[in-house]
């Protein structure tokens, strides 16, 4: 019962990050550039000792749904679905195969991230057009996602110390 | 930070490094805006800076319904109607770029203008796509195309 707590917690936070990147004007004139702060939540949840990734996987598709019918579309939450899915897949891959801190990980997050939503783009508007955007979106979802791991790495020992305190 | 890190940094900017390398010398230089809607091409306009020069803007509305789209050219720019789906879409000497839409996030309007050859606005809403194409060899022919 503590623990649906707390994960109710991280979704309520992970929805308030959401609000708060669709506040910030961060326009580079390349379409799919964003901070994509809610993957903080999602991150941590990946390296919780209690949970793992079942749970990080549950808050992050309920953030993806809740999210979009709070602050978008039924368009968007398809193309946040895919994103999150090829970025949950690497980030999940990423931290099995042991070689990566917070920092990897979350790189390879962002970085496929953009890769998801490209593929569908290329599929909805069926063109390799979109490949125009590749090379920045991928230098996009390395630095945002190196400054996420860098924040994650900071942020988890409270965490751990918030869900160990009963 | 492990090694492993600093090598998927690397290897990420690397790609993309290489990749905008390929993608600027196999740049043509645009000489065809090109739009299509739902897949198929809707309009060609030369966007050579000898064809046009500076200073004569066009504007292409599109106004989209449940029954298709449907799009007008003007030489001044033109009034929208209340209450529609639209695009408006601006070409100054080789310059394009998304004037408005109606759309929520606004990221074709934001798009910064397109002018070189493989260069693309993408309108994903509209299903709308405005790309520059072309070198000298594909004869661009200007006006309308329906």
């Amino acid at each position: 019962m503590r623990r649906t707590v707390e994960l109710g917690f991280l979704l309520a936070l992970a929805l308030i990050l959401s609000y708060v990147e669709s506040l910030i004007p961060f326009s580079f004139g390349i379409p799919g550039i964003k901070l994509g702060l809610p993957n903080l939540i999602v991150l941590l949840l990946l390296y919780d000792k209690t949970g793992g990734a079942r749970e990080a996987f549950i808050v992050n598709a309920l953030r993806i749904v809740l999210s979009g019918f709070l602050f978008s579309n039924l368009y968007a939450i398809l193309y946040a679905l895919s994103g999150a899915g090829f970025s949950f897949a690497a980030m999940l891959i990423g931290k099995k195969c042991g070689r990566f801190s917070m920092i990897g990980v979350s790189v390879l997050g962002g970085v496929f991230h953009n890769m998801g939503q490209i593929v569908v783009a290329m599929l909805v508007v069926e063109t390799f057009a979109v490949s125009y955007y590749v090379p920045f979106l991928i230098v996009a979802g390395t630095a945002t996602g190196a400054l996420l791991g860098v924040a994650g790495m900071e942020i988890a020992p409270y965490l751990r110390r918030m869900s160990s305190r009963h | 930070m492990t090694r492993a890190d600093v090598a998927l940094t690397g290897i990420c900017l690397l790609a993309a490094a290489a990749l905008a390398l390929w993608f600027v010398v196999g740049k043509k230089e645009g000489r065809t805006l090109r739009i299509s809607y739902d897949g198929e091409v809707v309009v060609t306009e030369a966007v050579d800076a000898h064809v046009r020069p500076r200073g004569g803007t066009v504007y292409y509305l599109f106004v989209f319904e449940e029954s298709g789209a449907a799009w007008e050219r003007f030489e001044a720019y033109p009034e929208i109607p209340d209450g529609v789906s639209y695009n408006l879409l601006s070409v100054s000497g080789s310059e394009v770029s998304m004037e408005a839409a109606d759309c929520r996030d606004q990221v074709c309007v934001h798009h910064i203008p397109i002018s070189a050859g493989g260069e693309t606005i993408i309108c994903l809403p509209h299903r709308l796509i405005v790309e520059i194409v072309g070198g000298r060899d594909e004869e661009p022919f200007d006006g309308m195309v329906k």
